[in-house]
């Protein structure tokens, strides 16, 4: 589904990601782990095209992801769609009035009709539990009620690949067990899941690959989730626990 | 947990139709590349001149390209600064004349009409003080620190509130920037089909990075005041160098061929 041979990316000077080989299948549960610095979400904004790959290549589902492709109207709108970005950040994911027209930001670009669209919307508020907010100010909300109308205004798009920067910061226990049931319920549907994250025991059972990103901007490994977790050692060599 | 509803278990089957949003794509590229100017330029370079005497030279300069009528006048001003510029990094070389070049061709567009009314000499030495206006500015800018143009203002009497508003100002700038290409990437990622409130969409944006201005410009002056910040802004004692002096001996000599100019 996801191939990046020999991708790197630069922000100007320096690469922030270097030589990056990586494949993802279809389904495929991904745990992105690192030390502060070492490029995870650079990796995620690349794969959703928001960075640019100054040297490799990028494929999605066999087309080539680059400038110029995505400078095609048609490919890039059906690209974002079929891959949905929650980021880390949710305060600069929420830009509508209402948490509803938030939700079908989305639906509605994609000539659904006003009744699709909201059920669509219900659908996403009772899932995520945030029916009482459809008429609340998306940024007068809590960090945790931002992030669910986030991640809401993702599922809505119906993507194929889910990618989450870091979703368990800034949440309570609470919040993140239900996240990480979520994310299992998703992945378990068939959906591809990669996500970035530090919050090792509230992930526990969710992913079944890890990909290590190291100081240097390399892979570092990529291999079973557990097995990785396991060698202690190892993960405080590279400064990550 | 709810189940899944049926749609998110299925594959979309959707073909995007035609829509022109190239805008995003444009102020996505814009604001990534003042960005990264930003992060390539890093601090500005310490100079061992004091930034109050570097400041009123500019403010000098500005004042007297702006009254002189003299091409003289003003090629010995500009061939003055050209020195300065010369003894900075190529880097920062680059970036004061390109600036400067763009505002300077942008003034010489709108005087067209003038100078088709025979006004071709005035409107040559408007182009001209723009050109030289906008090399100070830049140059004080590029070589002085935030901080450092903060304390000359002080200094120089301005008000503390005054300072404060610019120096948050200043501060928030590459951060906000930061914040609004965030936005405009979620605008761009959830644009997948046709949006027919695209200027909707934008004021929307607007007005979130409005609230979160306000939100980090309260937090920052919070975090001042649990610091002991009381308002007020200090300054340390005047230290004057060689280099200090020559400026203001090169200042001197430049008012006096203004006055010699006006004679």
């Amino acid at each position: 589904m996801i191939e990046l041979s020999g991708v790197s990316c630069s922000y100007g000077a320096g690469d922030v990601l270097a030589e990056i080989d990586l494949r993802i299948g279809r389904g495929d549960a991904v745990a992105i782990i690192g030390p502060n610095g070492c490029g995870k979400s650079t990796l995620l904004k690349c794969l959703n095209g928001l960075v640019p790959v100054r040297a490799g290549s990028y494929r999605f589902d066999g087309a080539e992801v680059s400038r110029d492709s995505l400078r095609q109207p048609g490919f890039a709108k059906r690209f974002h769609q079929r891959i949905g970005f929650l980021m880390q950040n949710s305060d600069a994911q929420l830009f509508c009035p209402l948490v509803y027209d938030e939700i079908a930001f989305g639906p509605r670009q994609m000539d659904l009709g006003e009744a699709e669209v909201a059920r669509r919307v219900e659908d996403c508020l009772g899932l995520l539990g945030i029916g009482p907010l459809r008429s609340r100010v998306p940024c007068l909300l809590s960090e945790g009620e931002k992030r669910k109308v986030a991640l809401a205004s993702v599922l809505a798009l119906n993507p194929e690949v889910l990618v989450l920067d870091e979703p368990m910061n800034g949440l309570d226990p609470r919040m993140k067990g239900f996240l990480r049931d979520l994310i299992i319920t998703l992945n378990g549907s068939g959906k591809t899941v990669l996500c970035s994250t530090h919050d090792f025991q509230y992930i526990e059972g969710a992913f079944r690959t890890a990909v290590v990103l190291g100081e240097d901007h390399r892979v570092a490994r990529v291999g079973p989730y557990q097995e990785i977790l396991r060698d202690e050692a190892w993960l405080r060599a590279q400064n990550i626990i | 947990m709810m189940p899944l509803p049926g749609w998110l278990l299925k594959e979309e089957r959707y073909r995007p139709g035609r829509d022109r949003d190239a805008f995003l794509d444009r102020s996505i590229h814009a604001f990534l590349g003042v960005l990264a100017r930003g992060r390539n330029l890093g601090a500005p370079p310490r100079t061992r001149t004091d930034p109050l005497v570097k400041t009123v030279a500019a403010f000098l300069l500005l004042l007297l390209v702006s009254l002189t009528r003299s091409a003289a006048f003003l090629a010995l001003a500009g061939t003055g600064l050209l020195v300065l510029l010369a003894l900075q990094k190529a880097r920062l070389i680059a970036t004061v004349l390109r600036t400067s070049l763009a505002v300077a061709a942008c003034t010489a567009l709108l005087l067209v009409p003038s100078v088709c009314w025979g006004l071709g000499r005035g409107s040559a030495l408007i182009v001209m003080k723009v050109l030289l206006s906008a090399v100070t500015v830049q140059l004080l800018a590029g070589t002085t620190a935030p901080a450092a143009l903060a304390e000359t203002a002080k200094r120089l009497g301005a008000p503390d509130l005054c300072i404060l508003i610019c120096a948050l100002a200043l501060e928030y700038i590459s951060l906000l920037g930061g914040f609004a290409l965030a936005l405009l990437e979620a605008l761009k990622l959830r644009s997948v089909g046709r949006n027919a409130g695209k200027a909707d969409s934008l004021s929307a944006i607007a007005g979130t990075l409005f609230l979160k201005s306000k939100e980090m410009a309260e937090a920052m002056h919070d975090a001042m005041v649990c610091r002991g910040f009381t308002g007020e802004y200090r300054t340390a004692r005047l230290r004057l160098g060689s280099r200090d002096f020559v400026l203001g001996g090169a200042m001197g000599l430049l008012a006096l061929a203004y006055l010699r100019s006006r004679l």
